[in-house]
């Protein structure tokens, strides 16, 4: 968000409404061609003889019709989730779900600058009290200048994880020293400036260390629960 | 058992599509095209099994499966929607829904939930 753009919570919610609105919507969109398609399927099935010239080609495009719509599919879910994320101030919610969320969303960002991104999540539930779109806000912006910062090439992973009973998330750069990476995001002041305030205003803290692999964010406050698989 | 599917849709071409999906596997298949259409059609008594969306204008899939498991509990109703949320399919299978999926569903999930729904009625029946 750019400054002198001030967005209301309720404002934040309706955009959120009608986003999840749309997205059910274009299911049904997606619905009718998967259907359409699958009987398009069946019928070439059926057309055993006389003999069919076209009929690998036509199975190649029942097939990609059947790819892209799984693959929008993918896409209006999380979607779907983003524009939920908007419903409740506070809520509860799994840091895990949060970065798997977060790296789906941007991944196509970081494709567009040719660097990867990619996102492990822990073992077991990272539970934070905390408003789950302003915290994917925060994560994009983080991942959005540290990508600025890449020169056009490399990889982030990002790695939710237990820190002694702290969760914490780390982002590893590939082809790219850590130092080299945060110091350049730092520079860009006022980027920096808006993930910086938006961090603190949730709670979140970070660190980087020049000599070590990685920036690492904190969520004090968070809970990691024992022996129960992560969030779905 | 020749089954008799109902598919409540307000979407005119998924509906038309699907219908003609499982007559081509045998089943007879019937389209209702809103929740009030659905229940005149299931009082008229053929109908085993109702594949039932969620969000329809007028009256909702939930308001539908509420209503028939109330006057033909014997109808088993499968949820395929593409609104739902958890708490939609908890409060679904709460009401005696059979199944819950979302759309789009692969064809192979429909039928086996139907195969599952068969074989329940089967056993009533004996």
């Amino acid at each position: 968000m750019r400054k002198g753009i001030g967005v209301k919570a309720n404002e934040v919610a309706f955009f959120g409404k009608i986003a999840a609105s749309v997205t059910h919507e274009l299911r049904n969109v997606l619905a009718v061609i998967n259907e359409t398609n699958g009987l398009m399927a069946d019928f070439l099935v059926m057309m055993r003889e006389p003999p069919f010239p076209y009929r690998e080609k036509f199975q190649r495009s029942v097939q990609k019709i059947e790819e892209q719509v799984r693959r929008g599919v993918e896409i209006t879910s999380r979607f779907n989730r983003f524009a939920h994320s908007m419903d409740h101030a506070c809520a509860d919610i799994d840091l895990n779900l949060v970065l798997t969320q977060t790296v789906s969303l941007a991944q196509r960002l970081a494709a567009l600058r040719n660097v990867e991104l990619k996102g492990q999540v822990c073992d077991r539930p990272i539970m934070l009290f905390t408003n789950a779109f302003r915290t994917q806000m925060a994560l994009t912006m983080a991942i959005e200048s540290f990508i600025g910062s890449m020169g056009g090439s490399g990889s982030i992973l990002m790695l939710a994880r237990d820190d002694l009973g702290s969760p914490c998330l780390d982002f590893y750069f590939g082809g790219e020293s850590c130092e080299k990476v945060v110091k350049e995001a730092v520079a860009k002041f006022d980027e920096w400036q808006e993930f910086e305030e938006l961090a603190s205003s949730l709670g979140i803290l970070y660190k980087w260390q020049a000599s070590d692999a990685g920036f690492v964010l904190f969520f004090p406050g968070g809970q990691i629960l024992e022996g129960t698989a992560p969030s779905k | 058992m020749g089954l008799e599917i109902l598919i409540v849709d307000d979407e005119v071409e998924f509906a038309e599509a699907f219908a003609e999906r499982l007559q081509l596997r045998g089943f007879t298949a019937h389209i209702a095209y809103s929740g009030e259409q659905a229940l005149r059609i299931v009082d008229q008594g053929a109908i085993n099994i109702m594949v039932l969306d969620l969000k329809m204008p007028g009256m909702d899939g939930l308001e539908v499966l509420r209503r028939v498991k109330k006057s033909h509990p014997e109808v088993e109703v499968i949820m395929l929607s593409g609104h739902g949320s958890e708490m939609d399919e908890d409060y679904g299978r709460n009401l005696g829904a059979f199944a819950y999926l979302r759309k789009p569903a692969d064809i192979g999930d429909v039928l086996e939930a139907v195969k599952r729904a068969e074989t329940l009625l089967a056993s009533r029946s004996v």
